[in-house]
């Protein structure tokens, strides 16, 4: 079942591009249709496959026997979780962006093939078909970003393209580079996770994988591609990046940089740890004083992965689930924010300067917007009961058993959230009415379908793990003691 | 020192002089013809017989005729009016004392002096042809074929002056 | 002498004679149709090229050709090449004004030099062959006499292939007159001896110089954008492809089959010339505007990437340079092929020429769009494999030569460059404002077919790279590695 999530958006993507080029409708419907069977396949597949403490095969075939590269999917509980976000993520973009009119056939196309991507390296356990999944995503969003983009949309999507196009040129030099030292001739991770990579090798190793992969998480100081590249990007595309492309990068780097250096990750844990506070108080600290409403939202995100990456580098169990817990409620919760931003109020009043919105009284020209708004803040914020509460909580602990005073500081992280996410809601929705101020309540289109049904979809799934995580910690959890995590465990006292 | 190679030496360096000195075009090319003719003469005395062959067939054929045919068919014969010798001429001679000196040094000190000299290598033009005609046969086919690309090649530039370049 | 060898190169040549045979009985409107002619005779030497089996190396005319799988390989590769230039050169006929024939039968030739150079296991034949392609290229490149453009690309040719094959040819002499044998299998008898000769070392590396000109490596590359940009096409195409290609055969041959021995010590060299021949393609292609001119600078970086495998001095390494050639053989093809379709009527080969292209005709923007993306290595196309293998090659020589990290560093930073002027060649096709030419371009079944093939190959070899690896490993068991 699962690895038809991939072969389904592919299969979308073929079907979009045989079909005639003014059928934007049919583009949509198609498109939806994709993303719905990916995200039914990816729901059947966390039921079915029973991952437990081990890694489930799903497909294996020689691939390049000659350098031993094997077509490889398999699952535990953190490919689970994250491909059923992608799922989600994947049919909430297609309705936030149902009003795509220009050159629909294509955008539709490109954001497919990204959803396959993505849907790819959560599932491969060949660090080569892994590698390939992760570089083809690169293309679609740029393409995504910089057709059908807004502010700056080619900077933006060259600046993305280019970091990840970096990041991805340290990774593919340490894989060669594992593969090379371990000597066996293999890909495979579970494999490779088990060499016992020589600890002055690792020390380079670790580091290069890690910030290569981390680049895309957003791990400050190389973040500075994304609040540009969310806010260049047309909604559906900012959603998909930071509900599901930011998690590649964290992603990778628990699965890849982490398995396979354990003993680099040891050497470099407080380093990174305090790379990840920095991210936590930079970006909320700038998200504080930004005018423009996406550019919140996108420092938001970058404080928020800060939390992954912080979780990360706890290794302990509760910070790593943390970690994947996070990973999952920041992708519903950051799409969310960015639909809102993006296609609700942008899409109708065209400007996203807090100042502007500030006099256009948006609470009553679009209510359910100011309501949807409103819970995705509060689930932001981190308040009990949505799914950015439980998960947050659980890499704060995690810290503070491994390194009180970076937990400390991410607890002021959080405070500072709250304060710009309530500046925010005041100045986008709740502006007191400013005398003077326009009345621009009348002219704006109501919100559609469409935008309610993802906008619920998006709620009802950060409701439902904040008030019962353990649906996805019971997967989570049990996965640190698959074999693919041996290694950490004996190197890395996980 | 052998009185040919004196002679013929002295008729080279003649001939060499007198084409950077007349006045009349033609008359140069003709001279310079005598240069080589006399190079050639040199490298049969020295039993060289390939190279002194082809000296005479590619520069005294060749490289002479299409000298005269490029005067003729450009500036025509009359003599110019310039001096033959150029104003800064003693500056010249120097210099051309300096790389004499020069070279005179770097020969009478160069170890090549104190070796043996080994046994020449005697190859006639018939040993020369029948390598070409056998081992070497792959080589000088390749070559024709070269020459045929860049007849057509030459052919296909210089034909057709209907239009000059845009 | 064992003529039968040989026999493919000799298929060309006589080929290439009928052709301009024909000519002569040709009406003057059917004479582009000799095109399709002369690609169907190479195409059918190219299928009988498949028939042939090289399990063990077999030599001719005193062992100065050698037929091995290495020479196999290359002489595939051209005569492909030379297939889809040919189609390339009907497309390009109505621009020429004059000897369409003639061009198809040069073009022709050249594939025999190339085929030659392929085979060659003496400094002569390596001599005559490269010369046999360099002449026909001064010819090829200055075709358009029309156009100053033109003209220039064949002077600038000329004059730097002149003195290219000046320094080619006296390397040769020293080292002849060092080890008195011009024969790669002699040579490596008497390298060792003859090593320690600073005369001989010089020798061989004045050839490294003749050489470097013709793959453009860094310090020889001055030629390469001016002529890749003033020549028409077709012979661009053939230029960056077949062309550099015979300076690599002829390079892995000469380091690796004369003299392995003296090699082994100019690691640090090649390491010097491969990084800053990335660096120059990739740094100076940023700014420009000329698309020729563009793939120009581009062609320099590859063979930067290329000299990585050279560098790397392991079979993973020559192996590496191989499939790479493949996969630039379908890239670059591709994307001249499109260049040579749409730059109809266009004076200055300016990328906005492709503006818009996709409303124009989907399959060439497609073509182009994939040419770029996989010359900048980006999965799952051909290009990213390549550069896959040769880093792999290069992290494997990382063991004993440390330098070799900063080398990987210097490619990876030439990649991401790359990528840059890429996508603006991709961005320039899908979106860019302003194109005032919007008609449909009418692409000919022939130019069709073979882009679907490059295409087609592009996307197999990235996916399925296991048998072209695998016959990149056989081929290069014929050098001393």
């Amino acid at each position: 079942m699962l690895p038809w999530t991939i072969y389904s958006s592919f299969v979308g993507v073929v079907m979009l591009m045989l079909l005639p080029r003014e059928q934007a409708r049919a583009a949509r419907v198609v498109a939806l249709f994709t993303a719905l069977i990916g995200l039914v396949c990816a729901l059947a597949g966390a039921l079915q496959v029973q991952a437990g403490s081990s890694v489930a095969e799903l497909c294996r075939l020689e691939w390049i026997p000659s350098l031993g590269i094997d077509y490889h999917l398999a699952a535990d509980g953190i490919s689970l979780t994250l491909v059923v976000l992608t799922g989600i993520a994947a049919v909430a973009g297609i309705l936030f962006s149902w009003n795509i009119e220009h050159r629909a056939k294509e955008f539709f196309a490109f954001y497919l093939a990204l959803i396959g991507g993505v849907y790819g390296v959560f599932l491969s356990f060949d660090l080569f078909l892994l590698f390939v999944f992760y570089e083809l995503a690169i293309i679609p969003k740029y393409f995504l970003i910089a057709i059908w983009g807004s502010t700056r949309k080619e900077y933006g999507a060259m600046k993305l393209a280019l970091y990840s196009f970096v990041g991805s040129a340290m990774v593919l030099i340490g894989l060669i580079a594992a593969y090379v030292v371990a000597g066996a001739k293999t890909m495979n991770l579970v494999e490779l996770a088990s060499y016992p990579f020589p600890a002055s090798f690792q020390y380079w190793a670790f580091p290069l994988v890690f910030v290569g992969f981390a680049i895309l998480a957003g791990l400050w100081p190389f973040h500075t591609w994304a609040p540009t590249g969310h806010v260049a990007a047309p909604t559906a595309a900012s959603m998909l990046l930071a509900g599901v492309v930011m998690k590649l990068g964290a992603y990778g780097a628990l699965r890849v940089a982490m398995t396979l250096f354990p003993l680099g990750l040891k050497a470099w844990q407080i380093p990174f740890g305090f790379l990840a506070v920095t991210g936590i108080v930079y970006g909320a600290m700038v998200a504080l004083v930004q005018s423009d409403f996406k550019f919140v939202i996108g420092y938001s995100s970058v404080s928020h992965m800060g939390f992954v990456l912080l979780g990360l580098m706890t290794i302990n169990e509760v910070g790593l689930s943390g970690a994947v817990l996070q990973m999952f409620s920041h992708g519903v919760i950051a799409g969310l924010l960015f639909g809102v931003v993006g296609r609700m109020v942008y899409d109708r009043t065209h400007t996203r300067e807090l100042a502007a919105l500030q006099r256009m009284n948006l609470s009553q020209a679009i209510p359910y917007a100011a309501v949807t708004f409103l819970v995705a803040s509060v689930a932001s914020m981190g308040l009990p009961g949505f799914s950015g509460f439980v998960a947050e909580l659980q890499v704060l602990i995690g810290a503070w058993h491994a390194f009180p005073t970076f937990g400390i500081l991410a607890g002021v992280g959080i405070l500072v959230g709250v304060a710009y996410m309530l500046r925010t809601l005041q100045k986008s929705f709740f502006a007191d009415r400013a005398p003077g101020g326009q009345q621009h309540g009348h002219s704006l289109e109501s919100i559609s379908v469409a935008e309610r049904v993802g906008a619920a979809l998006l709620m009802g799934t950060s409701l439902v793990i904040g008030l019962y995580p353990r649906l996805l910690l019971d997967l989570i959890v049990p996965s640190f003691h698959s074999p693919l995590f041996d290694g950490l465990r004996k190197g890395a006292g996980l | 020192m052998d009185p040919v190679f004196a002679f013929l030496a002295l008729l080279t360096t003649a001939g060499a002089v007198a084409a950077v000195s007349l006045r009349n075009l033609v008359h140069c090319a003709l001279c310079l013809v005598v240069a080589f003719a006399g190079l050639a003469a040199l490298y049969l005395q020295l039993n060289a017989q390939f190279i002194g062959f082809a000296q005479i067939l590619v520069y005294v054929g060749a490289v002479a005729i299409l000298i005269v045919f490029a005067i003729l068919l450009t500036r025509g014969s009359e003599p110019g009016n310039q001096p033959i010798l150029s104003s800064s001429w003693q500056a010249g001679l120097g210099v051309a004392v300096l790389v004499l000196g020069a070279l005179g040094v770097a020969v009478a000190s160069s170890f090549v002096r104190y070796y043996p000299v080994s046994p020449a290598p005697q190859p006639t033009v018939r040993e020369l042809g029948e390598q070409l005609m056998t081992n070497y046969v792959l080589p000088l086919e390749v070559i024709g074929l070269l020459l045929t690309a860049a007849m057509i090649g030459a052919v296909i530039i210089a034909m057709h002056e209907k239009q000059g370049p845009r | 002498m064992n003529l039968s060898l040989s026999i493919l190169e000799f298929a060309v040549i006589g080929a290439g004679l009928a052709i301009l045979l024909a000519d002569l009985w040709t009406p003057v409107p059917q004479k582009r149709n000799l095109g399709y002619a002369a690609a169907a005779a190479v195409g059918l030497i190219f299928l009988a090229s498949m028939l042939m089996q090289a399990a063990a190396p077999a030599y001719a005319f005193e062992k100065m050709y050698v037929l091995d799988g290495l020479a196999l390989f290359f002489k595939r590769f051209f005569l492909f090449a030379a297939v889809i230039v040919l189609v390339m050169s009907v497309e390009f006929a109505d621009r020429i004004e004059a000897g369409i024939a003639e061009y198809y039968a040069l073009i022709m030739f050249a594939l025999a030099g190339m085929m030659f150079a392929a085979s060659a296991n003496d400094f002569i034949l390596v001599f005559v062959s490269l010369e046999l392609i360099t002449v026909t290229f001064y010819v090829l490149t200055s075709f358009q006499r029309g156009r100053l453009h033109s003209l220039e690309a064949g002077v600038k040719y000329l004059i730097l292939g002149a003195l290219a094959s000046a320094f080619l040819v006296y390397g040769i002499a020293l080292v002849f007159g060092v080890a008195n044998t011009t024969n790669f299998g002699e040579l490596m008898g008497s390298a060792r001896v003859a090593s320690a000769r600073p005369v001989f070392l010089l020798g061989l590396l004045l050839v490294l110089v003749g050489l470097g000109f013709k793959i453009a490596a860094f310090p020889f590359q001055i030629w390469a954008p001016d002529v890749y940009q003033g020549s028409p096409a077709p012979t661009t195409a053939f230029l960056a492809v077949g062309s550099k290609a015979a300076g690599f055969i002829l390079l892995l041959r000469v380091l690796f089959s004369a003299v392995p021995e003296i090699t082994v010590n100019w690691t640090k060299l090649l390491m010097v010339i491969a990084g800053m021949t990335i660096l120059y393609g990739n740094l100076c292609a940023i700014p420009q505007r000329n698309l020729k001119r563009l793939l120009g600078y581009s062609s320099i970086a590859h063979a930067g990437y290329m000299l990585l495998g050279v560098a790397a001095m392991n079979s993973a390494g020559s192996s590496a340079i191989l499939y790479y050639l493949g996969a630039y053989l379908f890239t670059v093809l591709a994307a001249f092929t499109v260049i040579c379709v749409v730059m109809r009527g266009v004076e200055g080969d300016d990328i906005s020429a492709v503006a818009g292209l996709h409303q124009r005709s989907p399959l060439l923007a497609a073509s182009l769009s994939l040419a770029m993306v996989s010359l900048a290595g980006i999965p799952p196309l051909a290009g990213f494999f390549g550069k896959f293998l040769l880093l792999k090659a290069v992290v494997e020589k990382g063991a004993t030569q440390p330098g070799c990290y900063w080398l990987i560093a210097v490619a990876i930073l030439g990649v991401v460059i790359s990528l840059y002027y890429y996508l603006g060649v991709v961005r320039a096709i899908y979106w860019s404002k302003g194109s005032a030419e919007l008609s449909d371009i009418k692409v000919s079944w022939p130019i069709q077919v073979s882009l679907y093939a490059c295409i087609a190959a592009m996307f197999y070899l990235g996916l399925f790279p296991d048998r072209l690896v695998n016959i990149a490993m056989e081929a290069v068991k014929a050098l001393k590695l």
